[in-house]
């Protein structure tokens, strides 16, 4: 396999000396990410690997476009050394050829073969993507054929099995797209955008066999007969009307062997009461829409979401962020300042009902005003997530901007992050950003945010009071700076204790410096993290406790 | 059209539930199955994890060797906790086959199945596992003869490796451990900590070194033996101990060939 990947890579590179030669054009780029590991067992930096005796880890991707002859072709290569991205408590060291693809356009078709990276409306039936940071890598292994009947209408096939970090899995998915853009009156205000989608998962023998094996000890009131084929549909249309927008789409799966995590079933052998996941047999579905509207400074969007069963993976046996095939829409709003993110809800398969508003006033160029609130349950209208969350943006000249506002939730943590038990994590959390541009070259940023959380029987939910601060300066249009600390200002329940049990407040700091020339980013910063969840699009991650160095590289040619 | 063919397809279904009475044991040395399971007694969904086994272990009438390895943050004792399970030697022990991303977490002989990316499976792959092991060829019988003074609670154990087939690995590595059963000790589970909880088949201590002691190449008819010992730990009720020996590889490739157990008191 080394030798494969030295003769790819000297081919590559081969191809830069001939590229400007023959017409043809090579592009790339490369993101490195390293890790020094230190160990603090305080905050639970520790018992891994990498932490007890490895303490370097570093994952690489290196990406090689080249065109020519009609063809584009896409390479990509991997490299793991040490790595925790995979699994936060072990460690992994491994390369190889991460993707591959080759395209072509004739006439009105355009295929591909290879890993493919697609999806089906909002994805909701079939989405294969790349999100390095949870890490998700689900690309279709296979061929795609895209036929443009007239620049208005197009459909889609494709059909492969799906990536498994350096092989794939062994059922095969299969899908139909079918896509349009509809003008009913010329010069008319009034379009549509309908589309169509099917996805057939087959399920291998391997798999299928597992499964059987495991409905081997279900009673007869809890035994099915599991099925190998599960099609899902998908029908979705935009509407645009000025400044009305209206997104829709209604998607229905068929009978599928899928995990209930919340099962009772009696054990055939020992007639045991079996508390926890069990496969079931359920048909789902999903109802999403969008309403928006703006118009003179005012803007206001509407979101709801209807989920029941949905969960589809490449087999049943697969959980957290493995074998997904699909991709639900969150109904959180996402966050960037650190408090304000530290709870995430995770979209819920099996089912959730949410409701998501935002509103955005701008009475004039130097203010903003924007309130959105967000409201989950389950079907059974067991709370989930409630969010309320209000932002005034002032920005009277070029070189100052204040954001300030507050953030309220109310965060199911037991589901979320599967500890049985919990409160409901309940937080207000004031926050200011405040941005001031010195010279032509040089920039400070100041950012402050307070978490307070709630209470139970006098103790603080989860990990209790956070202060966070921030400064960040810019010397130059290259050179930055960032020095931040959060503190855990009033302990809670599940934060460190000394050997006496009594609850320690942590600083967590973290410097950083970055370097931009061109297309390339580099930095280098010292990190002490505390653990939590890492989420991006409504999937989440654990986020482990962290201490180190860390660097960063990207750059594109 | 596409459509069309595939709702008009009706599939033929796997025939499931057929499994009926347990497996009865033959007199003659079977192809065992050891299962390390990775567990925590503040892991929610262990207890479920432990089930399965316990009817797994019913089912294959004892060719199916669990050993439960407390290890991992989630074996960190709960405030209703009255002893520790997990301890340095069991963390090593996790470290050596490989540490889970998830709990339970279980290695079926220590293999690394085709289309896994890990030595660690999920318990929804266990059964299968379990049951394509049972059939695979045994290769080396592994027998054991157990000396336990009560007086003293010193152990001795011997261990024959008689190989059937030729066993030409230069990383061949021999573990035996002493399990504990019957341990009362909290656990969390879905409905609130259990202080009646028992625990299974836990690891508690290692008459060979964690990594085990590397054995020679085998050749077929010629026995190996070796001679074992250890003070049993006062914390310990000897009458709910076993010993388990299993021969395995200790390189990249860690399979388990074959293991056996035995009570340390009759």
């Amino acid at each position: 396999m080394k030798r494969a990947l030295i003769f790819l890579l000297l081919i590559s590179c081969s191809f830069v000396g001939t590229a400007q030669n023959n017409g043809g054009r090579l592009s790339g780029k490369l993101h490195i990410n390293a890790n020094i590991f230190l160990r603090d067992s305080l905050i639970g930096a520790a018992n891994t690997p990498q932490f007890d005796h490895q303490f370097f880890g570093s994952e690489s991707w290196l990406n090689l476009n080249y065109s020519n002859w009609g063809f584009d072709f896409g390479l990509r290569f991997d490299f793991f050394q040490n790595s925790n991205l995979r699994n936060p408590k072990a460690s992994f060291s491994g390369e190889g050829v991460g993707m591959w693809t080759v395209r072509k356009q004739v006439d009105k078709l355009d295929f591909t073969l290879g890993y493919i990276y697609d999806q089906v409306g909002s994805g909701i039936i079939f989405r294969s993507y790349e999100e390095r940071g949870l890490p998700i890598d689900n690309a279709l292994l296979g061929v795609r054929g895209i036929y443009n009947f007239n620049e208005d209408w197009n459909v889609k096939v494709f059909s492969g099995k799906q990536k498994q970090l350096f092989s794939s899995y062994e059922s095969l998915i299969t899908g139909l797209n079918l896509e349009g853009f509809i003008i009913p009156k010329e010069d008319g205000m009034l379009t549509l955008a309908p589309g169509f989608g099917f996805v057939n998962r087959t399920l291998d023998d391997n798999s299928m066999n597992a499964l059987v094996a495991s409905l081997g000890d279900y009673g007869d009131g809890d035994l099915f007969v599991p099925q190998y084929n599960t099609y899902a549909f998908s029908l979705y249309n935009t509407l645009s009307l000025g400044s009305f927008n209206w997104y829709f789409e209604g998607a229905y799966k068929s009978s599928d062997n899928i995990v209930d995590l919340e099962g009772e079933r009696v054990s055939k052998f020992t007639g045991d009461t079996i508390v926890g996941s069990q496969f079931v047999l359920e048909e789902g579905s999903v109802l999403f829409s969008s309403l928006s509207f703006s118009k003179n400074g005012f803007g206001i969007s509407l979101e709801g979401k209807r989920t029941e069963n949905f969960s589809f993976r490449t087999r049943p046996q697969e959980s957290l962020n493995n074998g997904l095939v699909n991709f639900l829409p969150p109904m959180a709003r996402t966050h960037t300042y650190r408090l304000l993110a530290r709870y995430a809800p995770a979209t819920q398969d099996k089912g959730e009902l949410a409701l998501k508003a935002d509103v955005r006033y701008a009475p004039s160029k130097k203010m903003l005003f924007n309130a959105s609130y967000s409201h989950i349950v389950t079907l059974d209208n067991a709370p989930l997530y409630d969010e309320y969350y209000f932002e005034y943006t002032y920005k009277p000249k070029r070189t100052f901007k204040l954001t300030t506002g507050v953030q309220m939730q109310k965060y199911n943590q037991e589901v979320f992050e599967f500890k049985p038990n919990v409160p409901i994590v309940e937080t207000i959390t004031p926050f200011i950003d405040v941005f001031y541009k010195l010279s032509k070259k040089r920039s400070i940023r100041f950012e402050g945010q307070y978490m307070v959380t709630g209470e139970k029987d006098g103790v603080k939910h989860d990990f209790g009071d956070w202060i966070y601060g921030g400064v960040e300066y810019n010397f130059s249009n290259k050179f930055s700076v960032s020095v931040t600390d959060m503190y855990n200002v009033a302990p809670g329940k599940n934060s460190p204790t000394n050997d006496s049990g009594e609850k320690l407040s942590i600083h967590y700091p973290r410097i950083d410096v970055f370097y931009v020339t061109g297309p390339t980013r580099m930095s280098i910063g010292y990190v002490k993290q505390v653990q939590g969840i890492v989420c991006s699009g409504g999937v989440c991650r654990l986020e482990p406790a962290f201490s180190g160095v860390r660097a960063n590289l990207t750059t594109s040619f | 059209m596409l459509l069309v063919g595939f709702s008009a397809c009706q599939e033929i279904p796997p025939i499931v539930g057929n499994f009926d009475d347990p497996i009865d044991p033959t007199g003659d040395q079977q192809k065992n199955v050891l299962v390390e399971e990775y567990t925590g007694v503040q892991c929610v969904n262990c207890p479920e994890g432990a089930a399965i086994i316990k009817g797994l272990k019913q089912q294959y009438s004892g060719r199916l060797i669990p050993i439960a390895v407390h290890a991992g943050d989630f074996a960190f004792p709960i405030s209703e906790s009255n002893q520790v399970l997990f301890t340095g030697q069991t963390n090593a022990f996790m470290n050596f086959v490989g540490a889970p991303n998830f709990y339970p977490a279980a290695a079926v002989d220590r293999i690394q199945f085709d289309g896994q990316a890990d030595i660690i499976l999920g318990k929804d792959d266990w059964p299968a596992k379990v049951a394509g092991q049972l059939n695979e060829e045994l290769m080396v019988e592994v027998d054991l003869a157990i000396t336990y003074d009560a007086s003293d609670r010193s152990a001795s154990v011997t261990v024959d490796l008689n190989p059937i087939a030729s066993l030409n690995y230069d990383d061949l590595i021999l573990t035996v451990v002493l399990l504990e059963d019957d341990i009362n000790e909290a656990q969390v589970t879905p409905s609130g900590v259990d202080v009646d909880y028992i625990q299974e088949h836990v690891l508690r201590d290692f008459f060979t070194p964690i990594s085990g002691e590397s054995i020679d190449p085998l050749v077929v008819g010629a026995t190996v033996s070796r001679d074992y010992s250890l003070t049993v730990s006062s914390d310990f009720v000897a009458e709910h101990c076993q010993v388990v020996a299993f021969l395995s590889r200790g390189g990249a490739d860690k399979q388990v060939f074959q293991v056996n157990a035995e009570y340390l008191v009759e």
